[in-house]
């Protein structure tokens, strides 16, 4: 029969006990380190995302700023066209061939430059934004596929965060743990140099610590 | 003291064992600390390129667009100038003959309108050519930050590994240190694990920083 009060056996005790505490204290110091790479890994991701959806919002922005100044000026050079060439037939009918013909010159230089502006615009050229008989392109959808993208990689930039926010408190934990075993580390220290019986009652007291720490970094770890 | 107080030659052994192993292990959670480090500069150093590479591709985009909103309005005066020159009514010519004198300079305000290399056969204009051109031309726009994070991901690496060699190295300890409390057969056993585990960890850091001089050189 082993007995704990004996001071050889005591002090066996509490030295297992202190060899195991610091054998555990290097495994959760290796996860809290893997657990802050990690979270460093996905805020650099979050960081790297969030610069290229700022940088593609200005590259939209200009663009859309772009294309629907082009399409505006597309429209005030049609309606120009129109009311010049009703102006020409009003001139017609008003038997001055000569203002109609000037009129109608007119209107041909607007549409040209109407014409230009569809060459020179994406959204009008792009066959995705074309409405079947209709001359301006469909900006709903324009805005649905613009909308679509940045969810896209807004949702992504969260996912990262997340992750950010999962492995950072993990880390915390971890260093918390660590915190607790080196507490542990000491009690048991102390115990070496008191008597047998408080040197046990120390000892109980790490264990059940040690318990505690056992539980909370298994908690961490699947969490 | 007594002859029993007196440690024998493999008690002392133990004891340099134990020391020896606690020194290892101290250098090797110093090793893993400076890999964390160097892991975290060369993470931010990816991170301040990459914020001068957004802002060089920014003002690159902005460039081009201002470019694009000039050619816009040469391209529409040109465009009236063609139509006005083609035209046989005199008021029409008079007008071609006075804008095609600013037509020259609106053209000087757009590379796209001046040089031809950007200019399709169909008419339309490679935005695309002028983007890598305005990029060649910005020397920020050329960093490569992801050479900095792929350097940062190797430490990090290293790192993990390192902690694990520790782990192991404090197996090691583990067992050499107990040795210190058993006697006998188990005494001898368990000293000659936390030797062995001690070599098989310093080991398994050579072959781990030789993995990673690697990865790094390969950069």
């Amino acid at each position: 029969m082993i007995n704990l009060f004996d001071s050889s056996v005591s002090r066996k005790i509490t030295l297992f006990l202190s060899l195991m505490v610091t054998f555990f204290t290097g495994i959760v110091g290796a996860l809290g380190a893997d657990s802050s790479i990690q979270a460093s890994n996905a805020n650099r991701q979050s960081q790297i995302l969030a610069m290229e959806i700022s940088q593609e919002l200005q590259r939209s922005g200009l663009q859309s700023n772009y294309e629907i100044e082009t399409i505006a000026l597309y429209t005030r050079y049609a309606s120009e066209e129109l009311s010049l060439r009703m102006a020409a037939l009003e001139l017609i009918q008003a038997d001055k061939p000569i203002e109609a013909e000037a009129m109608m010159n007119r209107a041909d230089v607007v549409q040209s430059q109407a014409r230009r502006l569809v060459d020179l615009s994406e959204i009008m050229r792009d066959p995705r934004y074309k409405i079947p008989d209709s001359i301006f392109p469909d900006l709903n959808r324009y805005v649905i596929d613009f909308a679509e993208y940045f969810n896209q990689r807004v949702k992504e930039q969260n996912a990262a965060s997340d992750v950010y926010n999962r492995f950072d408190l993990k880390s915390t934990n971890y260093l918390s743990i660590v915190t607790l075993l080196s507490i542990i580390l000491f009690l048991l220290g102390l115990a070496q140099a008191v008597n047998p019986r408080l040197r046990i009652s120390l000892a109980g007291f790490s264990v059940l610590l040690f318990a505690t720490a056992i539980l909370w970094t298994g908690v961490t770890f699947f969490r | 003291m007594s002859k029993e107080d007196v440690p024998s030659r493999f008690d002392t052994l133990i004891t340099i064992s134990v020391v020896v192993v606690s020194i290892a292990l101290s250098l090797l959670i110093w090793r893993a600390s400076i890999a964390a480090s160097t892991a975290s500069g060369d993470d931010r150093a990816g991170m301040i390129d990459l914020v001068k590479k957004q802002a060089a591709l920014n003002e690159n985009t902005r460039k081009l667009y201002e470019e694009k909103f000039y050619l816009r309005e040469y391209e529409l005066l040109q465009t009236r100038v063609n139509q006005l020159e083609s035209s046989s009514d005199l008021v029409n010519q008079v007008e071609a003959k006075f804008l095609n004198i600013i037509l020259p300079n609106l053209a000087k305000l757009s590379p796209l309108s001046t040089e031809p290399q950007y200019k399709n056969p169909d008419g339309t204009y490679n935005y695309e050519k002028r983007m890598v051109d305005l990029t060649n031309a910005f020397p920020e726009a050329k960093l490569e930050p992801q050479k900095s994070f792929n350097l940062a991901n190797i430490r990090y690496q290293e790192q993990r590994w390192l902690m694990v060699a520790a782990v192991l190295m404090g197996l090691a300890l583990f067992w050499t240190s107990l040795a210190e409390i058993l006697n006998g057969k188990l005494k001898m056993g368990s000293y000659l694990i936390g030797v062995l585990s001690f070599l098989g960890t310093i080991a398994f850091v050579f072959i781990v920083e030789l993995l990673m001089l690697v990865g790094r050189l390969g950069l």
